[in-house]
């Protein structure tokens, strides 16, 4: 039943996103096209193309920005409309649980998110091309292999950096939008101002946040404070902190599940 | 066994009692008019057999189970507005509706839509208001559900389209099932009741046959409502 939920979640998404992500493409090519035209030197000086070079790439700036806010934007209100609107209708009267449903929503996001992630480097890829040469690549991860060096010294290894950034990689794309599915979900508990109820939730949420994140950086004050005066390993310090970071990104995504599902069960009420 | 089955139910919204203290039991095999004025409890009752509104109080079964995934197996609900995705053509609702229920019978909705000359390849949006309800209804009787809980099927429609919605249910309803139908236009729908239960103001005020109705008190089911609901 996931699956079949997930299918028909994604359509429903797809009809909006695919041809954002279009338009980031179409827009990466035309921007790499006008840079390699621009090296003509009969068009140096040219005014009239180098507005529509300038506007070419600004085009492309923006596409970037529809289809990255443009993703969590359109997952966010395909949740409210599946979970809330008309089509709740629909949605809650499908032979599926509702922790199957909300996954359905979640892992679809998920999904999204990847896409989303893949297409914008194909578009910076698409960019690139007959502009970066192989060896410039080459020199560049040369210039970076000491910067990699102090970073993987500082999170104790390579192995545990990368560990770390699969990590963050994974709660990200799964937490990112929960946050959002929390507060809309609670928001139902306030009749008659629901979206207000969600931006009320949205606001105890970050301050809930705000004060989880403070004490425990406080926590690791001492800590922080003696690797920085015995040692210039400043990433040393940081480094359980970004830990911390990403396990109380991972905690406040859980509760939020944890929460969203009682709701669900509790008090849904379609109205 | 009572294919619904409740006890003791309620539900509030605040301090109003949508629902007071439900006791019902409906056996399969019969077509049940849920009547009352506007207001009365009819909508919040369909809803709660559907899993969308929590009850405040009491229990609800639905062939034994509480709302939850079995009873949405069983149960074919037709809301009182369109809640189907509006961007999706016809032929893709009813393969989502082949996806998600084990019940539902394809060839019987493209036989009753190609009756009424809908276009499958259209999308929903592109449909008139009235085959958009038609869709809609047509999708709710194709399964071979336990129970249909059609909320205001006739509500708002023109008395042709009444004709074809109350056919269509007569014709397609799984006779082993419970026909829950809401409704305020009683005259309509008279004809087709087998039991008739009013509702006012949350309260079940009579659960009776259509038959005893007649027999009993010498009247129609329209006379009877308009003086238990008189104002």
């Amino acid at each position: 039943m996931l699956g079949k939920v997930i299918k028909y979640d994604f359509k429903a998404v797809a009809r909006y996103l695919i041809p954002f992500y279009a338009v980031l493409l179409v827009s990466a090519a035309l921007a790499n096209i006008s840079r390699l035209v621009s090296e003509n030197d009969m068009l140096k000086g040219n005014l009239i193309f180098e507005v529509s070079t300038g506007l070419i790439t600004a085009a492309y700036v923006l596409a970037t920005l529809l289809a990255v806010i443009g993703t969590i934007v359109i997952l966010i209100i395909h949740y409210y409309k599946s979970f809330t609107g008309d089509a709740a209708y629909f949605t809650f009267t499908l032979p599926a649980s509702n922790d199957t449903l909300l996954w359905g929503k979640i892992i679809n996001g998920a999904i999204w998110t990847c896409i989303s992630f893949v297409i914008l480097a194909l578009s910076i890829g698409i960019l690139m091309v007959g502009k970066v040469t192989a060896a410039q690549i080459k020199t560049f991860f040369d210039l970076a292999k000491p910067i990699f060096a102090e970073i993987y010294n500082a999170f104790g290894s390579k192995t545990s950096f990368i560990l770390f950034v699969v990590c963050w990689l994974v709660i990200v794309i799964f937490m990112n939008q929960m946050e959002f599915y929390f507060c809309i979900t609670a928001g139902q508990i306030i009749k008659g101002h629901r979206i207000l109820g969600a931006f009320a939730a949205y606001i105890v949420l970050k301050i809930a946040q705000q004060f989880v994140s403070t004490i425990l950086t406080l926590t690791q004050y001492a800590k922080i404070k003696e690797v920085i005066i015995e040692t210039t390993a400043v990433g040393t310090a940081f480094s359980p902190l970004m830990w911390i970071s990403m396990a109380e990104l991972a905690i406040f995504g859980v509760l939020e599940y944890i929460a969203i599902s009682l709701l669900l069960k509790k008090s849904l009420n379609i109205e | 066994m009572a294919v619904i089955e409740t006890k003791a139910l309620n539900k509030k919204y605040g301090r109003i009692e949508a629902v007071k203290d439900l006791d019902l039991s409906l056996e399969k095999g019969q077509i049940v008019g849920l009547l009352g004025p506007n207001g009365s409890g009819k909508t919040t009752l369909i809803k709660m057999i559907n899993g969308l509104l929590t009850p405040s109080s009491g229990e609800l079964y639905i062939k034994g189970f509480k709302p939850g995934v079995e009873t949405k197996l069983a149960v074919s609900y037709l809301p009182e507005r369109n809640s189907l995705p509006e961007w999706m053509k016809v032929k893709e609702l009813i393969d989502m509706f082949v996806d998600f229920y084990p019940d539902f019978r394809a060839e019987k909705a493209y036989k009753m839509l190609a009756d009424l000359d809908i276009d499958v390849s259209r999308k929903l949006k592109n449909l008139s208001k009235g085959n958009r309800e038609k869709v809609q209804l047509i999708l709710c009787m194709s399964r071979n559900a336990d129970v249909y809980a059609l909320d205001e099927p006739i509500g708002g429609v023109d008395p042709a389209a009444r004709d074809y919605i109350l056919r269509t249910i007569i014709q397609n309803y799984n006779e082993d099932a419970v026909v829950l139908i809401s409704t305020h236009l009683i005259a309509d729908v008279e004809n087709v009741l087998d039991r008739v239960l009013f509702i006012k103001n949350g309260e079940l005020v009579l659960n009776s046959t259509v038959d005893e109705i007649r027999e009993e008190k010498g009247k129609s089911v329209d006379a009877l409502f308009r003086e238990v609901f008189a104002c």
